[in-house]
């Protein structure tokens, strides 16, 4: 950062001053009451068998706008794996094999505390990750929560143990096919779902009572689909940066 | 209430975030940025929301971020394994161009990284852009394939092996190939420079060498693209001339 | 008069958007967006006035103060799909950064000018 203010620099903080006085200005209009809200989550609570009234939100009553958002996840996913995965994106031909061993002269060091807690952690996080998905509909969590938490599991294991690890056991053709027919079907499950009840409401696959697991189980079955979808593309994007180390 | 403490707390590590010199110190810090971010999604009643960002802006981001900016902030080095330029003993690196190079790549908040490789492999990783610099014991002698550094210590040249009439030609693989093929009775003569020689002086007969005429000096290679490397180098060594410190590490290193 | 919460997003969004101009380094821009990121879904989230009595929204059947929703519901997809395009800038920038050999913007366009002069 430069010492001497240029004119972009005042510019830029007259700029910021301004959208944050204008959203200071707007303020008294965008805050909601109290009562709406109770009034919104009963009924949603009701209506959808959930007890996670954003769960019931996200999933049923705006269950086109997570679709949505799975595609543009999905697609944002591809653009990362188009320029990373073919190992070329520009690069120079010919490259040098190295002969000899190479040395990081500052790198990381790889300690035995490290991967003896990453062979004890990795289980329990990804059963932390099943269990927001599962029970995504009754207790914090859902399928984008749970599907994270699941790909920052495998995350520590590929950044402690070596990724090699992990790709031994799933390769990238397969993972990509099981990927895409995930979003095909939370797509035709969705279809499905609007054909027998129309869009909004669910519950016709294990209604019970709200509040417990086997309550509403079309919020689960979506819950499932969507965790499988985030982690899948997450795992996909952690591998190719990991894989590429920075060198496209 | 915790949830004031943490809100008043956001906005001090955004901004020491945000203003570091090294992406890495910035990268690290929002990470625990988003960490605070995500205890206060939780303490105003949204833990679907921290969850995810937790897991998210703490872990993956952060990795992403590190992976990606650990190329750019490196300086890789190729170079030839010469005892007292740039040698590795078992795991760790000594020697006179070493430690010019690190003392560089320690103020332009560089990590180095280096790969061995013979004399010859490294003029042709600088030379396609592999790596940005060459070291070990390298010599400007073919002024249209790389670009060079000013001098940093002068050597003298020597022929060794073959007979007198034939013209040396410049190392092209490792010491220890040499020295096995000099043994062998290996024919034709090879150029080297003063470390080198030194290096395996007591293995060779006193008729395979003769001192050759005119003076060289050692350089680091560059590649050609990298015209800012290029000048940033020359002024470190140029200030290290200057101030005396280059010849203090040259009387330390070279006995 | 608006909760703390709303002020520090404000403030935060300020910080981020401010440091987006006035940084060059490419890295810095990247991270100043995931702030502006993370400060406008605190903003959502900060802005019932009427700072209910901290009680998430999973209640069994028992409905107190509860917080509102609709704005978890909206950010919660879009933190995850923020990542994703977060990943995407960054592979533009590794891409920028390899062929330039820095992450200065400011280096890069004069680069990018000279090309294409040429």
């Amino acid at each position: 950062m430069t010492r001497r203010p240029k004119l972009t620099t005042i510019l830029a903080v007259a700029l910021a001053c301004g959208i944050g006085g204008l959203l200071l200005w707007s303020l008294p209009e965008a805050s909601q009451g109290g009562a709406v809200a109770v009034e919104r989550v009963r009924e949603l609570v009701a209506s959808t068998g959930a007890s996670n009234a954003v769960c019931s939100i996200v999933v049923g009553a705006r269950l086109l706008d997570t679709l949505f958002e799975v595609l543009v996840f999905s697609v944002a996913v591809l653009g990362v794996r188009l320029t990373l995965g073919r190992g070329d994106g520009g690069a120079k031909e010919g490259a040098i094999a190295w002969s000899s061993a190479s040395i990081a002269v500052s790198g990381i060091a790889e300690s035995d505390v490290v991967r003896r807690s990453a062979y004890l952690l990795f289980p329990l996080v990804s059963i932390l990750g099943i269990y927001l998905a599962v029970f995504g509909h009754v207790s914090p969590g859902g399928g984008f929560g749970g599907g994270v938490v699941l790909a920052s599991g495998f995350l520590l294991v590929a950044v402690s143990l070596g990724a090699e690890r992990v790709s031994r056991r799933f390769r990238e053709s397969v993972l990509e096919r099981i990927e895409w027919s995930t979003v095909a079907a939370i797509l035709v499950f969705a279809g499905v779902s609007w054909a027998v009840q129309g869009l909004p409401r669910s519950g016709w696959i294990s209604p019970g009572e709200p509040g417990t697991l086997a309550g509403s189980g079309t919020l689960m079955t979506y819950n499932l689909l969507i965790a499988v979808k985030v982690f899948l593309g997450s795992w996909v994007i952690v591998h190719l940066f990991v894989e590429h180390r920075g060198e496209i | 209430m915790i949830l004031l403490v943490l809100l008043a707390v956001l906005p001090v590590v955004a901004v020491f975030a945000l203003s570091r010199q090294r992406p890495l110190t910035g990268i690290i810090a929002m990470g625990v940025l988003s960490f605070l971010f995500a205890a206060v999604y939780a303490l105003q009643g949204a833990p679907d929301v921290a969850v995810a960002e937790a897991a998210i802006g703490a872990a993956l981001v952060t990795l992403i971020y590190v992976l990606a900016v650990r190329r750019t902030g490196r300086l890789v080095v190729a170079a030839s394994d010469v005892p007292t330029l740039f040698h590795r003993e078992g795991d760790e690196l000594v020697g006179l161009e070493y430690e010019l190079l690190a003392g560089f790549a320690q103020e332009e908040h560089l990590e180095l990284m280096v790969h061995f490789a013979s004399p010859q492999e490294v003029v042709d990783a600088v030379r396609s852009g592999d790596a940005e610099v060459g070291a070990g014991g390298m010599l400007a002698l073919d002024r249209e394939q790389c670009v060079a550094t000013r001098a940093h210590l002068e050597t003298a040249l020597f022929a060794v092996g073959g007979r007198e009439e034939e013209t040396p030609q410049w190392i092209e693989e490792e010491l220890e190939s040499l020295v096995e093929q000099l043994r062998d009775g290996h024919q034709a003569p090879v150029m080297l420079d003063l470390a080198r020689f030194l290096a395996i002086g007591d293995t060779l007969d006193a008729d395979q060498v003769r001192r050759l005429p005119g003076d060289n000096a050692y350089r680091f290679l560059i590649a050609r693209d990298r015209q800012e490397l290029h000048r940033k180098l020359d002024r470190y060594l140029e200030r290290l001339r200057s101030s005396g410190e280059l010849d203090a590490l040259v009387r330390r290193h070279v006995r | 008069m608006p909760s703390t919460g709303v002020i520090v997003a404000m403030v935060l969004l300020v910080i981020g958007i401010g440091t987006l101009v006035i940084r060059r380094d490419l890295v810095f821009k990247l991270l100043a967006l995931g702030l502006v990121n993370s400060s406008t879904i605190l903003l959502l989230l900060s802005l019932d006035s009427k700072r209910s009595a901290t009680a998430p929204i999973v209640p069994p059947s028992v409905m107190e103060n509860v917080v509102d929703p609709l704005p978890q519901a909206l950010v919660l997809a879009a933190i995850v799909i923020n990542f994703a395009i977060l990943a995407l800038a960054l592979v533009f920038v590794m891409v920028l950064a390899e062929r330039y050999h820095t992450t200065d913007a400011a280096r890069i366009e004069r680069s990018v000018e000279k090309e294409t002069i040429r």
